[in-house]
Protein backbone atom coordinates (compact mmCIF):
# COMPACT_ATOMS: atom_id res chain seq x y z
CA UNK A 1 0.00 0.00 0.00
CA UNK A 2 1.36 3.36 -0.99
CA UNK A 3 2.26 5.69 1.84
CA UNK A 4 0.93 8.48 -0.38
CA UNK A 5 -2.65 7.50 0.40
CA UNK A 6 -2.43 9.66 3.52
CA UNK A 7 -0.78 12.60 1.77
CA UNK A 8 -2.48 15.74 0.59
CA UNK A 9 -2.10 16.16 -3.19
CA UNK A 10 0.27 19.08 -2.62
CA UNK A 11 2.47 17.13 -0.20
CA UNK A 12 2.57 14.19 -2.58
CA UNK A 13 3.56 16.50 -5.44
CA UNK A 14 6.34 17.95 -3.28
CA UNK A 15 7.84 14.52 -2.55
CA UNK A 16 7.63 13.60 -6.23
CA UNK A 17 9.29 16.88 -7.10
CA UNK A 18 12.08 16.05 -4.63
CA UNK A 19 12.57 12.75 -6.45
CA UNK A 20 12.70 14.44 -9.84
CA UNK A 21 15.18 17.00 -8.58
CA UNK A 22 17.34 14.19 -7.24
CA UNK A 23 17.24 12.34 -10.56
CA UNK A 24 18.06 15.50 -12.48
CA UNK A 25 21.08 15.98 -10.26
CA UNK A 26 22.24 12.45 -11.00
CA UNK A 27 21.46 11.11 -7.53
CA UNK A 28 20.38 7.52 -7.01
CA UNK A 29 18.70 8.05 -3.63
CA UNK A 30 16.26 10.54 -2.18
CA UNK A 31 17.84 12.54 0.61
CA UNK A 32 16.20 14.96 3.00
CA UNK A 33 17.84 18.04 1.49
CA UNK A 34 16.07 17.43 -1.82
CA UNK A 35 12.78 17.48 0.11
CA UNK A 36 13.72 20.92 1.39
CA UNK A 37 14.27 22.20 -2.15
CA UNK A 38 10.94 20.75 -3.24
CA UNK A 39 9.13 22.33 -0.29
CA UNK A 40 10.68 25.70 -1.07
CA UNK A 41 9.71 25.35 -4.73
CA UNK A 42 6.19 24.05 -4.41
CA UNK A 43 5.18 25.45 -1.00
CA UNK A 44 2.58 22.73 -0.41
CA UNK A 45 1.27 24.35 2.73
CA UNK A 46 -2.28 24.78 3.87
CA UNK A 47 -1.58 28.40 4.74
CA UNK A 48 1.33 30.81 4.32
CA UNK A 49 4.30 30.16 6.57
CA UNK A 50 5.72 33.56 7.39
CA UNK A 51 8.92 32.18 8.86
CA UNK A 52 9.61 30.02 5.81
CA UNK A 53 10.30 32.91 3.49
CA UNK A 54 13.31 31.73 1.58
CA UNK A 55 14.66 32.20 -1.91
CA UNK A 56 14.06 29.09 -4.00
CA UNK A 57 17.16 29.82 -6.05
CA UNK A 58 19.27 30.14 -2.91
CA UNK A 59 18.02 26.84 -1.48
CA UNK A 60 18.52 25.16 -4.82
CA UNK A 61 22.04 26.50 -5.14
CA UNK A 62 22.93 25.45 -1.60
CA UNK A 63 21.58 21.91 -1.90
CA UNK A 64 21.71 20.93 -5.55
CA UNK A 65 24.24 23.21 -7.20
CA UNK A 66 24.17 20.97 -10.26
CA UNK A 67 20.42 20.61 -10.17
CA UNK A 68 20.16 20.76 -13.91
CA UNK A 69 23.14 18.45 -14.33
CA UNK A 70 21.41 15.99 -16.62
CA UNK A 71 20.03 18.77 -18.78
CA UNK A 72 23.48 20.34 -19.05
CA UNK A 73 25.18 17.02 -19.79
CA UNK A 74 22.65 16.11 -22.45
CA UNK A 75 23.05 19.54 -23.99
CA UNK A 76 26.69 18.64 -24.66
CA UNK A 77 25.30 15.88 -26.89
CA UNK A 78 22.93 18.27 -28.60
CA UNK A 79 19.88 16.97 -26.74
CA UNK A 80 17.31 19.32 -25.25
CA UNK A 81 16.03 17.43 -22.21
CA UNK A 82 13.06 19.72 -21.69
CA UNK A 83 12.01 19.29 -25.30
CA UNK A 84 12.31 15.49 -25.10
CA UNK A 85 10.16 15.48 -21.97
CA UNK A 86 7.61 17.71 -23.63
CA UNK A 87 7.23 15.12 -26.38
CA UNK A 88 6.74 12.18 -24.03
CA UNK A 89 3.26 10.65 -24.19
CA UNK A 90 2.77 10.95 -20.45
CA UNK A 91 4.32 13.51 -18.17
CA UNK A 92 6.93 11.98 -15.91
CA UNK A 93 6.18 14.56 -13.26
CA UNK A 94 2.56 13.51 -12.82
CA UNK A 95 2.39 12.70 -9.08
CA UNK A 96 -0.26 10.05 -9.77
CA UNK A 97 2.42 8.01 -11.52
CA UNK A 98 4.61 7.88 -8.42
CA UNK A 99 4.28 5.76 -5.31
CA UNK A 100 5.97 5.82 -1.94
CA UNK A 101 6.23 2.31 -0.58
CA UNK A 102 7.74 0.49 2.35
CA UNK A 103 9.30 -2.86 1.62
CA UNK A 104 7.37 -5.74 3.19
CA UNK A 105 10.48 -7.77 3.78
CA UNK A 106 12.64 -4.82 4.82
CA UNK A 107 10.48 -2.39 6.81
CA UNK A 108 13.28 0.15 7.05
CA UNK A 109 13.46 0.43 3.28
CA UNK A 110 11.17 3.04 1.77
CA UNK A 111 11.27 3.68 -1.95
CA UNK A 112 9.85 6.40 -4.15
CA UNK A 113 9.00 4.66 -7.39
CA UNK A 114 7.93 6.35 -10.58
CA UNK A 115 8.25 6.02 -14.32
CA UNK A 116 11.57 4.34 -15.01
CA UNK A 117 13.00 5.31 -11.66
CA UNK A 118 13.12 4.00 -8.13
CA UNK A 119 14.77 6.11 -5.47
CA UNK A 120 15.46 4.59 -2.10
CA UNK A 121 15.03 7.06 0.73
CA UNK A 122 18.12 7.66 2.84
CA UNK A 123 17.77 7.13 6.58
CA UNK A 124 17.37 10.88 7.03
CA UNK A 125 14.72 11.20 4.35
CA UNK A 126 12.90 8.20 5.79
CA UNK A 127 12.91 9.90 9.17
CA UNK A 128 11.29 12.95 7.58
CA UNK A 129 8.37 10.93 6.21
CA UNK A 130 8.06 8.97 9.46
CA UNK A 131 7.86 12.13 11.55
CA UNK A 132 5.39 13.61 9.06
CA UNK A 133 3.27 10.48 9.32
CA UNK A 134 3.25 10.51 13.11
CA UNK A 135 2.59 14.26 13.31
CA UNK A 136 0.20 14.81 10.42
CA UNK A 137 -2.02 17.77 9.67
CA UNK A 138 -5.40 18.58 11.20
CA UNK A 139 -7.37 15.88 9.43
CA UNK A 140 -4.74 13.20 9.86
CA UNK A 141 -3.29 13.75 6.41
CA UNK A 142 0.39 14.36 5.71
CA UNK A 143 0.70 17.98 4.68
CA UNK A 144 3.56 20.18 3.56
CA UNK A 145 3.76 21.51 7.10
CA UNK A 146 4.15 17.94 8.40
CA UNK A 147 7.01 17.31 5.98
CA UNK A 148 8.71 20.52 7.07
CA UNK A 149 8.30 19.46 10.70
CA UNK A 150 9.97 16.21 9.71
CA UNK A 151 12.92 18.10 8.28
CA UNK A 152 13.31 20.23 11.39
CA UNK A 153 12.91 17.29 13.75
CA UNK A 154 16.56 16.32 13.40
CA UNK A 155 18.92 19.22 14.03
CA UNK A 156 21.74 17.38 12.32
CA UNK A 157 19.89 17.41 8.99
CA UNK A 158 21.60 19.30 6.22
CA UNK A 159 18.30 21.10 5.61
CA UNK A 160 18.49 22.70 9.04
CA UNK A 161 22.00 23.97 8.36
CA UNK A 162 20.98 25.28 4.95
CA UNK A 163 17.98 27.11 6.35
CA UNK A 164 20.04 28.57 9.19
CA UNK A 165 22.70 29.65 6.69
CA UNK A 166 20.08 31.41 4.61
CA UNK A 167 18.86 33.33 7.61
CA UNK A 168 15.59 31.49 8.19
CA UNK A 169 14.55 31.95 11.83
CA UNK A 170 14.33 28.33 12.91
CA UNK A 171 12.73 28.76 16.32
CA UNK A 172 9.90 30.98 15.06
CA UNK A 173 9.45 28.57 12.16
CA UNK A 174 9.20 25.59 14.51
CA UNK A 175 6.82 27.54 16.73
CA UNK A 176 4.70 28.46 13.74
CA UNK A 177 4.48 24.86 12.65
CA UNK A 178 3.50 23.70 16.13
CA UNK A 179 0.94 26.48 16.37
CA UNK A 180 -0.58 25.42 13.09
CA UNK A 181 -1.00 21.92 14.40
CA UNK A 182 -2.48 22.84 17.76
CA UNK A 183 -4.75 25.50 16.29
CA UNK A 184 -6.62 22.88 14.31
CA UNK B 1 38.13 17.38 -15.93
CA UNK B 2 34.64 17.37 -14.52
CA UNK B 3 35.00 18.59 -10.99
CA UNK B 4 31.46 18.16 -9.76
CA UNK B 5 27.82 18.50 -10.60
CA UNK B 6 28.00 22.19 -9.88
CA UNK B 7 29.65 22.92 -13.21
CA UNK B 8 27.71 25.23 -15.42
CA UNK B 9 26.31 24.16 -18.75
CA UNK B 10 28.89 26.23 -20.58
CA UNK B 11 31.71 24.63 -18.57
CA UNK B 12 30.35 21.22 -19.48
CA UNK B 13 29.96 22.11 -23.13
CA UNK B 14 33.54 23.34 -23.21
CA UNK B 15 34.74 20.16 -21.50
CA UNK B 16 32.77 18.01 -23.91
CA UNK B 17 34.16 19.70 -26.99
CA UNK B 18 37.59 19.38 -25.44
CA UNK B 19 37.11 15.63 -25.40
CA UNK B 20 37.15 15.32 -21.62
CA UNK B 21 36.31 11.65 -20.92
CA UNK B 22 34.74 12.43 -17.53
CA UNK B 23 32.22 14.76 -19.11
CA UNK B 24 31.61 12.40 -22.00
CA UNK B 25 30.97 9.46 -19.69
CA UNK B 26 28.72 11.52 -17.42
CA UNK B 27 26.76 12.56 -20.51
CA UNK B 28 26.40 8.91 -21.50
CA UNK B 29 25.05 8.11 -18.03
CA UNK B 30 22.56 10.98 -18.33
CA UNK B 31 21.54 9.73 -21.75
CA UNK B 32 21.00 6.25 -20.33
CA UNK B 33 18.71 7.67 -17.62
CA UNK B 34 16.75 9.60 -20.23
CA UNK B 35 16.48 6.52 -22.41
CA UNK B 36 15.02 4.50 -19.53
CA UNK B 37 12.54 7.27 -18.78
CA UNK B 38 11.55 7.51 -22.43
CA UNK B 39 11.13 3.76 -22.82
CA UNK B 40 8.98 3.54 -19.70
CA UNK B 41 6.77 6.39 -20.86
CA UNK B 42 6.14 4.78 -24.24
CA UNK B 43 5.63 1.29 -22.83
CA UNK B 44 3.07 2.67 -20.37
CA UNK B 45 1.30 4.42 -23.20
CA UNK B 46 1.32 1.31 -25.37
CA UNK B 47 -0.13 -0.83 -22.57
CA UNK B 48 -2.79 1.80 -21.89
CA UNK B 49 -3.77 1.53 -25.55
CA UNK B 50 -4.07 -2.23 -25.29
CA UNK B 51 -0.84 -3.33 -26.90
CA UNK B 52 0.29 -6.84 -26.05
CA UNK B 53 3.69 -7.52 -24.50
CA UNK B 54 4.60 -9.34 -27.70
CA UNK B 55 3.91 -6.23 -29.80
CA UNK B 56 5.80 -3.97 -27.41
CA UNK B 57 8.77 -6.32 -27.33
CA UNK B 58 8.82 -6.53 -31.12
CA UNK B 59 8.80 -2.75 -31.43
CA UNK B 60 11.63 -2.46 -28.93
CA UNK B 61 13.57 -5.24 -30.59
CA UNK B 62 13.75 -7.39 -27.48
CA UNK B 63 12.21 -10.65 -26.30
CA UNK B 64 8.71 -10.60 -24.83
CA UNK B 65 10.06 -11.91 -21.54
CA UNK B 66 12.63 -9.10 -21.37
CA UNK B 67 10.05 -6.36 -21.90
CA UNK B 68 7.60 -7.94 -19.46
CA UNK B 69 10.21 -8.46 -16.75
CA UNK B 70 11.40 -4.89 -17.04
CA UNK B 71 8.08 -3.07 -17.10
CA UNK B 72 5.18 -5.22 -15.93
CA UNK B 73 5.75 -4.74 -12.20
CA UNK B 74 5.62 -0.96 -12.55
CA UNK B 75 2.42 -1.01 -14.57
CA UNK B 76 0.73 -3.48 -12.21
CA UNK B 77 1.70 -1.40 -9.17
CA UNK B 78 0.58 1.79 -10.86
CA UNK B 79 -2.78 0.28 -11.75
CA UNK B 80 -3.23 -1.05 -8.21
CA UNK B 81 -2.37 2.37 -6.79
CA UNK B 82 -4.84 4.19 -9.01
CA UNK B 83 -7.65 1.84 -7.93
CA UNK B 84 -7.17 2.74 -4.29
Amino acid sequence: MSMFTRYTPAARAAVVRAGLLSLAAGRHVLDEDAVLVALAETRPFDRPLAAFEVSVAAVHAAVLPGGAADAALLATLGIDLAEVRRRMPRPVDDPARWELRRSRSRPLRVTLRGPAAALRLTARARKVVEVARHRPGPDGRVTGEALLRGLLADGSNRSVRVLAGLGVPLRPLAAELDCLRHAA
Amino acid sequence: MLTGMGDTASDLAEAATGGDPATGLAAVAALRRLLEELEAAHVDEARARGWSWEAIAAALGVKRQTAHRKHAHRIVESAAGSRR
